[in-house]
């Protein structure tokens, strides 16, 4: 991937020494769509402010394509951002609050027209662009904003929360719209959202955003599969990963690990320093349900609660003293609330240490082990 | 105590705009029905109606069978709890429980003895010294449903309680909510916009469009057997996905040709020959990666995250088709071939706008 956004130790304070922006290290590629997930106050925002030249920064520095962005201004920096809640021009059609940064390019009409029709017709507002905002609803203002920030390309389109409080159908589409148009477009795009459904089914990576800091950068798959810390282990996934209490010890068979109604060995794991307090995380579609004993699912527990998604369900169950989620298809035979018995793996990268709170396997680690059976036995 | 409810033929007109037109709806005791649509649909002027803070135009509305529409809404016997809970934040946990009995002129040994049960319910005693604004969002939810059912209501509205929430905070007082609902057995009509609010909790489901009642039944019965288009398209995450299609009656069933399956055979008897549109779940769109019987070649386009399962959209004539795959199955430009599972298939007529489900769904 070649160089697109580059930013190294970026620091930021507001008044009031409110650290907002805590050592931040970046590198985006040209044509990437990179998504910036996290909670509120992360510092998410503040990101974007920095890199437009809205808000200066303590130190660190910006490059842009090989151009140093920190001393430009910020109409020099050849980005375009789209705030949360932004204006349009009372006075204008659709058509022109659509049109105005291509105007100011002094752009030929017909490439106007062609790139408002193209662009109205993939976010659904084509029927806005001869009305007036004052008769648009607050999520088809919200549409108009965004078709009119990207209706340009810019060197780095950054978009803060695009899609929030948009109803939940035009949401699902306008993911797709997006997806459409960053392929056709191989536009550079920072995508701020505190939605992880967002930030995963768009973004080719994402960097979760916790307290000013990128807790994890990574692919979609890496993210959710292979969470670095309980932070993201906790923050990705609906319902999220379920933590576990464990003790583990090493034996001549493996490392045994023993937790709250349930024991497994793991075969082949490397010796390895222990954590003194340790915790196994297990995504909730990663546990086996059945109504009988089996060599799938060794552990005795009990469904408290099934909630029926249409498409899947999620089940609350008790397992010793502790509750955990578990999620089936619908068509799963177990159907009812009472006695079951359940099943899982659990992966040398999944062991959390509760000293850091970072999860054990690092990269080269987990890849040994990924060669290596790994088996559950019931105790 | 827990109440029978029921609508008949309620009305609601504004100036200009009808907002309720005629819906008929009952509550058994214990039920929890959610009023589930977009925003605009009615749905809380319904509610309001039924608290009292609006006046019907038309209709009844009969709580274990006697009209309340005069009875002042103090006088009704009915809980409501507002959006984020509103629990007052500076004062504490058991001031925030009398509250609404002092309101009420209930005596101070009746209040003790009421206090003193939905305490004890709701597990409040280790928290009831502390202020309203200390408490988390557990806490919050158990002590707005303790401040109203101290009230003894005959029946609980809620008005879209956690829509400004964050996701894994609303999942989790899913769960605590439908427990304690449950173990009251209170009868509760819960207000959202929110499909997977409303599936998980309810025991019914009416959805709403338009001041309309467009279908009500169980949760599972709005996503596997919708009786119309919108009720199609608006429940299911990631939707449905509609195509036009050919109906042709042929023996048993009934054959379906689409820009992509020419003929699709579907256990269906009731739809008349010709142009309707197919919906088929992406649940029910299967993906290969080699031919299969009944299966036709198409290309991946986009391909969406949603961590435990992959959404493959795949070219479908001149369309795309969304199919549910395991995380990593395909990636743009690949080849895969698409099954659909008939059985689960739904025919929306054209005629009607009503949905055929095929018998084994």
């Amino acid at each position: 991937m070649s160089k697109g956004l580059s930013l190294v130790g970026l620091r930021k304070t507001y008044p009031g020494s409110i650290l907002a922006l805590d050592g931040i290290d970046l590198a985006v590629g040209e044509g990437e769509f990179f998504a910036i997930l996290g909670p509120t106050n992360s510092g998410k925002s503040t990101l974007l402010k920095t890199i437009a030249g809205v808000e200066p920064v303590d130190r660190g520095s910006m490059e842009l394509f090989g151009r140093r962005l920190n001393e430009l201004e910020p109409r020099e920096r050849k980005v375009s951002l789209l705030f949360q809640n932004i204006a349009l021009f009372p006075d204008r059609s659709g058509f022109e609050n659509i049109a105005f940064p291509m105007r100011v390019a002094k752009r030929p009409g017909g490439e106007i027209k062609a790139r408002v029709a193209e662009i109205s017709a993939l976010l659904r507002i084509d029927h806005l662009l001869t009305r007036l905002p004052r008769t648009f609803s607050g999520g088809e203002q919200q549409r108009v904003a965004i078709a009119r920030a990207i209706v340009l390309p810019a060197d780095l389109l950054m978009l803060d929360e695009p899609l929030t409080n948009l109803d939940a159908r035009i949401r699902i589409a306008l993911r797709l719209a997006f997806k459409k148009l960053h392929r056709d477009s191989g536009q550079t795009l920072l995508y701020v959202t505190h939605d992880q459904v967002e930030a995963l089914s768009m973004a080719d990576r994402i960097g979760i955003l916790h307290q000013g800091r990128f807790a994890q950068i990574g692919t979609p798959d890496k993210i959710y599969f292979r969470p670095a810390s309980e932070f993201v282990a906790r923050f990705i996934g609906s319902p999220p990963m379920n933590i576990l209490d464990v003790k583990l010890t090493m034996e001549d068979g493996g490392l045994r690990v023993r937790g709250q109604g349930f024991e497994t060995i793991m075969r082949g794991a490397p010796k390895m320093a222990l954590p003194a307090s340790a915790a196994a995380g297990i995504r909730p579609e990663e546990i086996g349900v059945a109504q009988e004993a089996g060599p799938e699912t060794p552990h005795p527990g009990t469904v408290v609660w099934i909630e029926r998604l249409g498409s899947h369900r999620i089940l609350d169950v008790r397992l010793g003293a502790q509750m955990l989620k578990v999620r089936t298809r619908a068509d799963h035979a177990l159907d009812r609330e009472g006695p079951a018995w359940f099943g899982f793996g659990i992966s040398p990268h999944r062991i959390l240490d509760r000293a850091t709170g970072l999860f054990l396997a690092a990269d080269a680690q987990s890849q040994t082990f990924a060669t290596n059976k790994e088996e559950t036995a019931c105790v | 105590m827990i109440a029978r409810l029921e609508l008949r033929q309620l009305v609601k007109r504004y100036a200009e705009v009808e907002a309720v037109r005629a819906i008929d709806m009952s509550l058994a005791p214990g039920e929890f029905l959610s009023l589930l649509g977009p925003s605009g649909c009615g749905k809380s002027t319904t509610l309001a109606m039924i608290a009292g803070f609006e006046k019907p135009s038309g209709g009844t509305i009969l709580v274990d069978g006697k009209p309340i529409n005069d009875v002042p809404p103090g006088q009704r016997r009915i809980g409501m709890v507002f959006q984020d809970y509103a629990v007052f934040g500076r004062l504490t946990v058991l001031d925030n429980l009398g509250f609404g009995l002092e309101a009420q002129n209930v005596p101070r040994s009746e209040r003790r003895r009421r206090i003193a049960e939905i305490v004890e319910k709701l597990e409040l005693r280790d928290i009831l010294s502390r202020r309203g604004a200390g408490l988390n969002m557990s806490e919050m939810q158990r002590v707005a449903l303790a401040r109203v059912l101290v009230t003894e209501p005959r029946l609980l509205l809620l008005d879209e309680p956690m829509s400004n929430l964050d996701a894994s905070m609303r999942s989790a007082l899913r769960g605590e909510l439908k427990l304690i609902q449950r173990s009251l057995g209170q009868t509760v009509l819960y207000v959202t916009h929110d499909q997977v609010e409303a599936m998980s909790m309810s025991d019914r489901i009416a959805v709403m469009r338009d001041g309309r009642i467009e279908q009500v039944g169980t949760p599972d019965e709005i996503y596997h057997r919708p009786a119309t288009r919108f009720v199609a398209e608006f429940i299911g995450d990631p939707p449905i996905n509609i195509f036009a299609c050919t109906v042709k009656r042929s023996g048993n069933g009934t054959a379906v040709a689409t820009a992509l399956h020419d003929a699709l055979e579907l256990p269906l008897s009731d739809v008349p020959d010709g142009e309707h549109s197919l919906g088929i779940r992406p649940h029910d769109l299967h993906l290969s990666k080699a031919p299969m019987r009944g299966a036709v070649a198409t290309t991946a386009r986009f391909v969406e995250k949603l961590g435990a399962e992959d959404v493959v959209h795949v070219d479908y004539g001149g369309s795309l088709a969304a199919a549910i795959a395991a995380p990593g199955f395909a990636f743009p430009g690949d080849r895969v071939w698409l099954g659909v599972d008939g059985s689960r298939a739904h025919i929306i007529r054209s005629d009607n706008g009503r949905v055929a489900t095929a018998e084994a769904a």
